[in-house]
């Protein structure tokens, strides 16, 4: 499943592996997972045949809190001195 | 004081009758209290006033012979209120000024005059100059408010410059180090909201891998995880190392299983590590570094000492299942024997039915879908799709 945003005209982010059930790449009827944005835009809400569902988040402000958690740890000063640079003053990437 | 009084002094100060023109013409002393002997009785406010102007007219009497007698310098004038008042007191008195008074009078106000036409052009100049100042002032903050908006836009085109070079970066990390990539696509997009930024977040979370994990001997062929995935066994060069894939750290370490490359295989108890290599297989222990047992995993044997393609245990851990280009074979691992799915031709993996007389490579690309079995392996264990 790959989301684009079409306002910057570019793919908003890598694409994402679903599972959808018994996917059936051959089945003519109903080939797709059942798809819906949240009413606030930030989910993109992915129904398998099975039932199932999964959210994909589509808001970068959104899934910031959630890569933070995935990470577990937080940017170094001198991690953020040998990536961004000196130019920048350090600040906390992902406070605990 | 009576009526009487009240209108002759009246009449002594603003109507020009005879006496007072006589008065005048008599600017002396003496001529004050002859005045009010022809006139009869004494009025005491008309006296009161006359002293008062012969007063002021001898201080200034006094101050211009002062000034005339010190060569009529410009700082003996008068000035200010003396200057005001004398000026008052000059043009309603009815005395007469002698010449050098008079000169006296004229330069204090000529002098009065000119210092005040500089003052004004002092306050003038001033407020020329306050304005000029204000001005520019006004002037150099607008420009320095424009400097700062440069300033700004300057920065804020730097950061989100930087923060494209780390979404960038991220990106690529991403296949390397997931945690790192993430951290910087987060950073990025606390730097600067460019899209590629909020793509680099969105991608860490799409991303699969949670961590990487890089063995320290790359050369070992021989790599299998344990069922739980929490330890990564690599074999080879007489060594078997076993690391804790969290950490990274080296968790055991044993010698003794010979230095050619070996295909491994840990089994479901997490401790039973099965080594192929050739036509043999062996057993060992994680936990204690022993060998458990070995043998042929095909009845024939094979001068071929390279490694086989994969070694898998059933999920049971009762079963070993070694495939080698073509060939595979079982392993019965509790009893250390070797057992074999249905013999076709020299061990040949039946795969698929193959039309006869079609090129025995035809097989190579097959899948295999192996099932546990529910009683000792007989021919016919093994399935092809």
């Amino acid at each position: 499943m790959t989301l684009f945003d079409t306002v910057a005209g570019r793919r908003l982010g890598a694409a994402w592996t679903v599972t959808t059930g018994t996917f059936d790449p051959y089945a003519m009827d109903d080939p797709m997972p059942a798809l819906a944005f949240t009413a606030d835009g930030s989910l993109l809400r992915v129904i398998g045949h099975d039932g199932t569902f999964q959210d994909l988040p589509a808001d970068p402000a959104r899934a910031v809190p959630a890569a933070c958690e995935r990470a577990g740890r937080r940017l170094t000063q001198e991690e953020w001195r040998e990536h961004v640079g000196a130019d920048l003053d350090y600040q906390e990437v992902c406070p605990a | 004081m009576n009526s009487q009084a009240r209108r002759c002094s009246s009449v002594i100060y603003n109507e020009p009758d005879p006496l007072i023109r006589h008065l005048r013409n008599h600017d002396r002393r003496h001529a004050a209290p002859r005045g009010p002997v022809e006139a009869g009785p004494l009025p005491h406010e008309w006296g009161t006033g006359d002293r008062d102007a012969l007063g002021h007219r001898r201080e200034l009497g006094e101050a211009a012979r002062r000034w005339a007698r010190n060569g009529r310098r410009p700082e003996d004038l008068l000035r200010g209120t003396a200057l005001r008042q004398t000026l008052e007191w000059t043009a309603s008195t009815h005395l007469t000024l002698n010449t050098t008074e008079r000169e006296f009078v004229e330069a204090s106000r000529t002098g009065s005059a000119r210092q005040s036409r500089r003052r004004r052009l002092v306050t003038t100049s001033v407020v020329v100059l306050l304005i000029a100042s204000l001005t520019a002032g006004v002037l150099a903050w607008q420009q320095s408010a424009r400097s700062d908006e440069t300033g700004r836009h300057l920065a804020d085109e730097r950061a989100k410059a930087t923060a494209r070079r780390l979404a960038l970066q991220a990106d690529a990390l991403r296949g390397t180090d997931p945690v790192m990539a993430t951290l910087l696509g987060v950073a990025a997009y606390r730097i600067a909201r460019v899209p590629e930024a909020g793509s680099a977040v969105l991608s860490s979370l799409a991303q699969q891998e949670r961590s990487v994990f890089m063995a320290p001997t790359p050369a070992n062929e021989g790599r299998a995880l344990s069922p739980d995935g929490r330890t990564l066994v690599s074999a080879g060069a007489d060594r078997v190392t076993a690391y804790d894939v969290a950490t990274g750290r080296p968790v055991r370490t044993f010698t003794g299983i010979g230095e050619a490359p070996v295909t491994a295989a840990v089994g479901p108890d997490g401790d039973t590590l099965a080594l192929a290599r050739g036509s043999r297989m062996e057993l060992w222990s994680l936990r204690t570094g022993k060998r458990l047992g070995g043998g042929k995993w095909l009845p024939e044997s094979s001068s071929d000492d390279g490694r086989p393609e994969s070694i898998e245990f059933s999920p049971g851990g009762g079963y070993i299942v070694v495939r080698d280009n073509m060939r595979s074979g079982g392993w019965r691992s509790r009893r250390r024997a070797r057992w074999a799915p249905r013999r076709t031709g020299a061990g040949r993996w039946p795969c698929g039915t193959p039309a006869p007389g079609a090129p025995r490579d035809r097989c190579s690309g097959c899948r295999v879908t192996w099932w546990e079995p529910g009683s000792p392996p007989t021919g016919g264990s093994w399935r092809s799709p």
